[in-house]
């Protein structure tokens, strides 16, 4: 493996260092502002509407599956 | 379409009989022997007869075409780029873990978009003396930090040519570039010169290599990488692209050679420092042990459980002294077209001991 190393690490080392946590602050924020988001808005309801689920039901089942008309 | 193979790995070898069989070993853990393709460059050992005892597919070149130039032959041979999804080259003194594949395919088969070009895993050494432990250090600073950093920038600078996963079709577009003493360096940059997509790092996934044993072989080894280094910079006009690879190369190019003249100039001050004031060596040294050595040691020690690390401190700092002056001449043999008639210098190898 051809690597360079840095065999005195000065700037590059503390460079990286620095690359590294802004990396890791940067995730923690995203995970942060995703957590207070959920806080701040409610849940939503789960009380399902009969009519629209009814709908999506039909919606999602294969054609096969489905009853034909009746003549 | 035909369905594609899932991954086929790819070693080079030259006069490698100590080490292929454990090598092909090593592999035949993780794939079948179907998926294994020796590509013998010109051996005058046993190299090919050892590898036709594990694997089918046994290319011998004569003469010795050098290394990249017959993995593009073997490449072009078995038609690698068309019949595999992926492609692992592997180095014939490199052992591959068991779970090398389970860290480095899951990114690229999630990759529906194919923006990724290549998986880098990591590199670890063995456990022998005092420069296979500093080997070791180095590769922990080299990889944890370095290149953790420099995958967060998407500008890796090397993908090992022993732990790296390829998208197979990106062989189709490109070869092994050939002319720079390290062709894996050289392959890296080419794949971000021709944007041929993003380099992702995992570090757990993990082969073992080997790492010179005595300081000739050490010397033979950084001599060939450095001046490959500026090889590379020279070959792919670092740093006037534009891309993140020519801060980040341009960055450690300008470090190594402060650091050569550093190192100079400190051995310059050796008697100056003795004679009247021992503090313009200390401070620098002390320095360096507290902010810099002792820290990266007991990571060292925290990841590998390798307390003789310490016994070994005073051969360190000769070592980083050592490598700072090849650093620095390297620079001025490919400066002014020294590196010529350099060729690929390979360092001994020794059969792994279990």
């Amino acid at each position: 493996m051809a690597q360079i190393s840095t065999p005195i690490n000065s700037y590059s080392l503390a460079v990286h260092l620095l690359v590294l946590l802004v990396a890791m602050l940067y995730k923690q924020t995203k995970k942060l502002s995703l957590k207070l988001r959920r806080l701040i808005r409610p849940a939503k309801s789960t009380k399902v509407n009969p009519a629209i689920s009814g709908v999506s039901l039909l919606q999602s089942k294969p054609q096969s599956e489905l009853i034909p008309n009746q003549q | 379409m035909s369905k594609l193979r899932r991954l086929a790995i790819l070693i080079p070898a030259h006069n490698e009989e100590t080490v292929i069989a454990d090598t092909i070993k090593s592999c035949l853990k993780v794939v079948t022997k179907q998926d294994i393709y020796i590509v013998d460059d010109g051996s005058t050992d046993k190299t090919a007869q050892i590898s036709k005892k594990y694997v089918p597919h046994v290319l011998s070149l004569k003469p010795n075409q050098g290394k990249a130039e017959a993995s593009n032959t073997a490449i072009a041979h078995f038609k690698l780029a068309t019949r595999y999804e992926y492609l692992l080259p592997m180095d014939a003194d490199t052992q591959v873990s068991q779970h090398f594949l389970e860290q480095t395919l899951p990114p690229l088969d999630r990759d529906k978009k194919q923006q990724i070009a290549c998986v880098v895993g990591k590199v670890i050494g063995l456990k022998h003396n005092f420069l296979t432990t500093y080997r070791i250090w180095e590769y922990e600073i080299s990889q944890l930090i370095h290149k953790n950093a420099q995958a967060k920038e998407n500008a890796i600078i090397v993908c090992p040519g022993c732990a790296t996963v390829y998208r197979a079709s990106i062989f189709q577009q490109i070869k092994i570039p050939t002319g720079t003493l390290t062709e894996d360096m050289d392959l890296t940059f080419l794949i971000h010169r021709q944007n041929l997509g993003r380099i992702v790092f995992r570090e757990k996934a993990v082969v073992i290599t080997q790492d010179p044993q005595d300081i000739r072989n050490y010397v033979k080894q950084i001599d060939r990488w450095y001046t490959g280094f500026w090889q590379c910079v020279s070959k792919h006009n670092i740093p006037w692209a534009g891309q993140p690879l020519d801060a980040e190369v341009a960055m450690l190019a300008t470090e190594g050679l402060f650091n050569g003249i550093l190192t100079l100039t400190l051995i310059a001050l050796i008697p100056f420092a003795f004679l009247n004031h021992p503090e313009v060596l200390a401070i620098p040294f002390l320095l360096d042990l507290a902010v810099f050595m002792l820290p990266t040691f007991f990571l060292v020690i925290k990841r590998h459980k390798h307390w003789k690390i310490f016994a070994y401190l005073p051969q360190f700092y000769l070592i980083r002294l050592l490598s700072c002056l090849i650093f620095l001449v390297s620079f001025i043999k490919v400066t002014f077209g020294l590196d010529k008639n350099m060729s690929w210098r390979k360092i001994a190898r020794y059969a792994v001991t279990k």
